[in-house]
């Protein structure tokens, strides 16, 4: 099966600046690929470029069309979905109009059930439901990045784009939020996971990039990379120190 | 000034103060959602006066003509925009609604024609046809000018709006010549209401404004499309996530700006003589009530503008040559109160 996103020779650039430089990447349909990496190596900018924000060259193959020149709002339309680290929601807009925003200009033929899929992401994340007329802007971190992926997926995305979804998170949330994820893979959504939080990342992706410095990695299977040493020691701290305090026993 | 006086020049201040309310709430809604200044907001207003009066006299409204030069100007700048971008979506709805606009607009011209020689032409009938003429002139604005250079700063889409102003002015001079001139009232007389005589120009004026911003709110509330204007005001980068074009937002809030525009200028018209350059000032002091709405807020944008509609008929009835200089005066301490309040806000922002 064609891979949903496909990319070479991509890059981002500020100014004279590469954020993002060379990038081959292949997103299969229906799994789940992270792109794990230090603050600051291009995480961002990558997603970013790829929804059509930033300026950007080389060549984007989305659903087995040409992007390379898309605008963020085609993109959406599309069903190429980004849920930013900002989370960029509607502050002063109710959660509610937040979540019909996110559908309001989708796919037509998907319009016509909105009523029907408000229903679902608001089983999904019930805090969101107790909720429904209160601003955007009174919701608790956790609550917001409920709405900012709920709002995501009103649109019924093709390929959504995850930017750090565990951050800022209390610990049980961000188990919470990683079993929303593997759930939703589990009903066949592409996802494209970009986390600080490699070791969870690891756990639930097929498959995964590292990045360093704006370029990517190989791709690997991501339980192979996760037992890769070195992969292990820079990215996946905590774990390393644990088998450490294991092997000492 | 005794109390009578008093009463009286504060109905006259709030019958202006109702148009710059209503102007007001348009810079601010374009403003918002654009980030323009839309200085030839009150240039709408006038084009709106003057053609009411060419109606009334049984003209042929001149406005037809600037319709038309926007119209092909913002078919030809879509069109060349579309060709070097490669996106030609969005093109088919801007040359259809150019289009629409100059048969309609075609259509309201031939209104006198419509009226039997020496008759008075039907009031319902001149406020439609000047509504159908100057409305479409927002949108057509912005897609001549302002849409090719959407991201760029607000200083620069500041002097686009300048020059924009400067371009309307000088093409209406030709068009409706330098005379002033004022429309036939639309009602006269006053009803006594125990302590004054409350005019009833102004109780229509208020009755019809209560009904535009009413309708204006239901529109932004509770309709769909109104939340996707609100979004793009509310957060440009989150409205992109989920679809929405910046570029249709900024056309339709054009639109209710030139709509709005339209409906101050039949109010305006029979309560003072225009010029056709009376259209900059008008807009300043919508600003300044904008302003007074600390470039944010609705409410506080009417309040501030009904307020400064008071104060400009106490001081011209005071100190009539320096009417303008004082209204303008006190756009200074409301400034001031506003900075340091806006101060105070990134301070606490800060300390959170």
């Amino acid at each position: 099966m064609s891979p949903v996103l496909f990319t070479t020779e991509f890059e981002v650039r500020y100014g004279a600046n590469f954020a993002v430089r060379g990038v081959t990447l292949t997103v299969a349909r229906g799994e789940i690929t992270t792109i794990i990496g230090a603050n600051g190596a291009g995480k961002t900018s990558l997603l970013a470029g790829l929804a059509g924000f930033e300026r950007r060259r080389g060549l984007i193959q989305f659903d087995g069309r040409d992007i390379s020149r898309a605008s963020p709002e085609d993109n959406a339309r599309a069903g190429l979905i980004l849920v930013p680290e900002t989370r960029d929601l509607f502050a002063s807009m109710s959660v509610r109009d937040n979540l019909l925003l996110g559908a309001a200009l989708g796919r037509p033929r998907l319009r016509d059930d909105t009523a029907q899929q408000l229903e679902c992401v608001l089983t999904r994340f019930p805090p969101l439901a107790a909720r429904q007329q209160q601003h955007a802007g009174t919701l608790s971190g956790g609550e917001r990045q409920m709405l900012a992926l709920g709002r995501a997926l009103m649109g019924r995305p093709k390929l959504l784009m995850l930017d750090e979804p565990s951050l800022g998170l209390a610990p049980n949330l961000v188990q919470q939020m990683f079993k929303w994820i593997a759930a939703l893979k589990a009903e066949g959504t592409s996802i494209l996971l970009v986390e600080q939080n490699a070791r969870m990342a690891l756990t639930v992706a097929e498959h995964a990039y590292v990045m360093e410095h704006g370029q990517l990695s190989t791709r690997e299977r991501a339980g192979r990379l996760a037992a890769q040493g070195d992969i292990a020691a820079r990215y996946l701290g905590r774990r390393t120190r644990r088998a450490a305090t294991v092997e000492l026993k | 000034m005794n109390v009578t006086i008093a009463l009286l020049l504060a109905q006259d201040g709030l019958s202006n103060g109702v148009i710059y309310a209503l102007l007001a709430i348009s810079i601010l809604l374009v403003f918002l959602i654009t980030r323009v200044l839309l200085v030839p907001q009150g240039e709408f207003v006038v084009l709106a006066a003057l053609t009411m009066v060419q109606l009334q006299k049984g003209a042929g409204p001149s406005v037809i003509w600037l319709l038309l030069a926007l119209a092909v100007t913002a078919a030809s700048m879509s069109s060349l925009r579309a060709w070097r971008t490669g996106e030609w979506r969005r093109l088919p709805a801007v040359l259809a609604f150019t289009l629409g606009a100059v048969l309609f607009g075609a259509a309201a011209s031939a209104t006198p024609l419509l009226t039997t020689a020496g008759a008075a032409p039907h009031f319902a009938l001149t406020t439609m046809a000047t509504l159908v003429l100057v409305a479409p002139l927002g949108p057509l604005l912005y897609w001549s000018a302002f849409e090719g250079i959407a991201r760029a700063s607000i200083l620069t889409l500041l002097f686009a709006a300048v020059a924009v102003h400067y371009v309307l002015q000088g093409s209406m001079l030709p068009l409706f010549g330098p005379e002033g001139f004022q429309a036939e009232a639309l009602i006269s007389g006053r009803v006594d209401v125990g302590f004054t005589r409350v005019s009833l120009q102004l109780l229509l004026l208020c009755a019809i404004f209560v009904a535009t911003v009413g309708a204006l709110w239901m529109f932004i509330g509770r309709t769909i499309a109104g939340k996707i204007l609100r979004a793009t005001a509310v957060n440009a980068r989150g409205a992109r996530i989920v679809g929405i074009r910046p570029e249709t937002s900024g056309a339709i809030a054009f639109g209710l700006a030139s709509l709005i525009g339209a409906v101050s200028g039949v109010l305006i018209a029979p309560l003072t003589t225009l010029y056709y350059d009376s259209g900059f000032l008008l807009a300043l002091k919508g600003f300044v009530g904008a302003v007074t709405g600390g470039l944010a807020s609705f409410p506080l944008a009417a309040a501030g503008s009904l307020l400064i509609g008071v104060l400009e008929a106490m001081f011209s009835f005071q100190f009539s040559a320096l009417k303008d200089s004082l209204v303008f005066a006190a756009l200074l301490p409301i400034l001031l109160i506003l900075s340091t309040r806006q101060l105070s806000d990134r301070d606490t922002e800060a300390e959170e």
